[in-house]
């Protein structure tokens, strides 16, 4: 019979079809692994930026000048305000911790808690006046002021044509002496997806 | 021929076909609420209808329940929500073989829903107001960054070929919110954009009376930028009758009123259909039938003494019919190729019952060939799927007030439609997105 020769496949077309729709599998895998899912900013684009700029930084002039002018051992720097002028709900903390991260462990820069972490550090140490032990609770008064901020800005430029779409990223990252507002340093980074259909 | 009783079959599989519920009549509870100005019953109606989505229509299920906990005063759960159907939005892109076998067999609601351009623009719009109702400027300029990516696009894909190819209220509101931001440039940029589209689309489109007050707010504007002396005059020069104030006395602060009024037309369904040669062929496309305007109802916001007259900034009902009328050829056409397959496929079920029982024409053949065309006669549906709890028009008024707690009132065609109290802030613009009934 003719109708054996598409019948079967036809069957058995249905069935996967079928399962195909069934099933959900999860997949744990190394953060440090790169996933472009949508093609958006994402984790991976934050720590490859801060790993890169903050590098840079640390090979810029500024620090063998603080060095050689004998301010202090290592500098001090406090990670301020990152604007995101993307079309995207950028997570600027993320990028704001990846980038103190990165300073953390050059061992070359001393990091002090940021603006918005003050306030909880502050409350823990008036906690400590009132229920730690004298010996133990932390003294005020003895906060490191910091030498530099460091602040910065992510713009994007998206163009999209047909079935492909182009998002350019410009990250801009300065730092300026806070006691003299003189910048002492500053750098961009780009970089370009392109995502097609 | 067909036999009395082969009559019979038709009848009744249409019947069943016409008794299952689309998504227009499926939406009549919500949209009833909606209209009478209970959106938290909207928002119990949607939640008793549709508890979840995963399938198909998850991108509709996500701007419907998020447009309603917005209307509902809960924009920080609205925003999860809209931002997943912003990226399925964007995310639902090409051709999906199966999906295309699918309704070609079917009809179009086998297709996943990827929605209108206008619903994708109003995804943004409604983050953007979700974001200002709770206090992320910031958050809100991202949204209206993300619509004017979208309208380039849309912009440069249809180069005149789409009624909907911007959108004069949404660029309005972006300008809005980058000067209430204090981004003057930029808030200038959107104000231009917005009064060149009422002017050359909304006009002749929408039959939309041009807003003087978008023009006086680029003198405004225009007039407080340094260096921009020039561009000032030739607006001044080429609206010598448009009224208008330079910026607002530093103690002074601004109140901007977004009036939603009524919901958007629904769907509905144009079935044609005939009985030739033992085959019933049936199209199904859809179409919105527009209420007769009775013109548009003054808007007036009022506080203490002061009043100002607002402005019909958006007409969705009348957007969403012209994008559907811009589709119908594309709807049509996809309809007459199903028609097509279908009854070829009717005809293939004849022949093969021929084969099988050795006779031609026999009773069981032409059974069967008419029970394939009765099948495919009968999930031919018209693809009724809309966002639905959008407005019908939007109405937006501007009221500079001293600083402090004030009482705002906004009245549509004479009847108070909302009151309530609002921060003014000195050299701020505070946000006020309000909902009415329908106007008659």
């Amino acid at each position: 019979m003719q109708m054996n020769g598409w019948k079967l496949p036809a069957a058995a077309m249905i069935v996967a079809l079928a399962l195909a729709g069934c099933g959900r599998t999860v997949t744990r895998t190394d953060p440090e692994t790169v996933t472009d899912l949508s093609g958006w900013w994402n984790d991976t684009d934050a720590r490859m930026v801060a790993d890169s700029m903050v590098e840079d930084c640390l090979e810029g002039s500024w620090l063998a000048n603080w060095v050689g002018a004998s301010r202090g051992d290592r500098p001090v720097i406090v990670v301020g305000s990152v604007l995101n002028r993307t079309t995207e709900h950028i997570s600027t903390d993320v990028f704001m911790n990846e980038i103190e991260r990165a300073f953390v462990n050059s061992d070359l820069i001393d990091v002090v808690a940021a603006r918005g972490e003050r306030g909880e550090i502050r409350g823990e140490r008036e906690d400590q006046q009132r229920f730690a032990t004298a010996a133990t609770a932390a003294s005020f008064g003895r906060e490191i002021g910091a030498d530099y901020i460091m602040m910065g800005t992510i713009d994007s430029i998206v163009d999209e044509s047909g079935g492909k779409r182009a998002v350019y990223y410009t990250v801009t990252l300065e730092l300026t002496d806070v006691e003299t507002i003189r910048k002492v340093w500053m750098s961009n980074l780009e970089i370009k997806k392109i995502v097609e259909w | 021929m067909t036999s009395p009783r082969m009559a019979v079959l038709p009848t009744l599989l249409l019947l069943a076909a016409g008794c299952s519920m689309n998504y227009t009549d499926s939406m009549r509870p919500v949209r009833d609420q909606l209209a009478s100005n209970s959106p938290d019953r909207a928002l119990a109606a949607f939640e008793d209808r549709y508890p979840g989505s995963d399938d198909g229509d998850r991108l509709l299920f996500l701007m419907e329940k998020g447009n309603l906990l917005r209307l509902s005063g809960r924009p920080a759960e609205a925003i999860p929500l809209l931002l997943e159907a912003d990226r399925l939005s964007d995310m639902l892109r090409g051709v999906d073989p199966s999906e295309e076998v699918a309704s070609l067999l079917t009809s179009d609601l086998a297709r996943a829903y990827r929605g209108a351009d206008y619903e994708s623009v109003f995804i943004n719009y409604c983050l953007a107001a979700c974001y200002t109702m709770i206090g992320q400027p910031s958050e809100a300029l991202v949204e209206c960054r993300r619509v004017s990516f979208k309208l380039g696009v849309y912009n440069d894909r249809y180069g005149g070929t789409s009624r909907y190819s911007d959108d004069a209220f949404v660029q309005y509101m972006i300008g809005a919110l980058y000067e209430s931001v204090g981004d003057l440039d930029d808030a200038l940029i959107a104000y231009r954009r917005s009064i060149e589209i009422y002017e050359s689309d909304y006009a002749g489109l929408y039959g939309m009376e041009v807003p003087e007050r978008v023009r006086a707010d680029i003198l405004r504007v225009s007039g407080s930028l340094p260096g921009l002396s020039d561009l000032h005059e030739s607006f001044l020069r080429r609206w010598p009758g448009t009224a208008w104030r330079s910026g607002a006395d530093s103690l002074d602060g601004e109140v901007l009123v977004v009036l939603e009024e009524s919901v958007i037309p629904a769907r509905t369904s144009r079935v044609a259909q005939t009985w030739t040669e033992n085959r019933l062929i049936r199209i199904a496309v859809p179409s919105i039938q527009l209420a007769r305007s009775a013109g548009s109802p003054e808007f007036v916001i009022r506080s203490g003494g002061a009043s100002e007259r607002g402005f019909l900034a958006e007409n969705l009902a009348a957007i969403a019919a012209g994008n559907l009328e811009d589709h119908a050829a594309r709807d049509l056409a996809r309809a007459v190729a199903r028609a097509a397959l279908k009854t070829a496929a009717a005809g293939a079920a004849e022949e093969i019952v021929e084969e099988l029982t050795g006779e031609e024409e026999s009773f069981w053949s032409e059974g069967a060939g008419i029970l394939v065309s009765l099948i495919g006669a009968a999930t031919e549906q018209a693809d009724l799927r809309a966002w639905l709890t959008l407005p019908a028009r939007i109405h937006v008024a501007r009221i500079t007030l001293p600083q402090g707690e004030r009482t705002v009132s906004a009245e549509l065609g004479g009847r108070t439609v909302w009151t309530g109290p609002v921060e003014v802030e000195a050299g701020r613009i505070s946000f006020v997105f309000a909902r009415s009934t329908g106007w008659k």
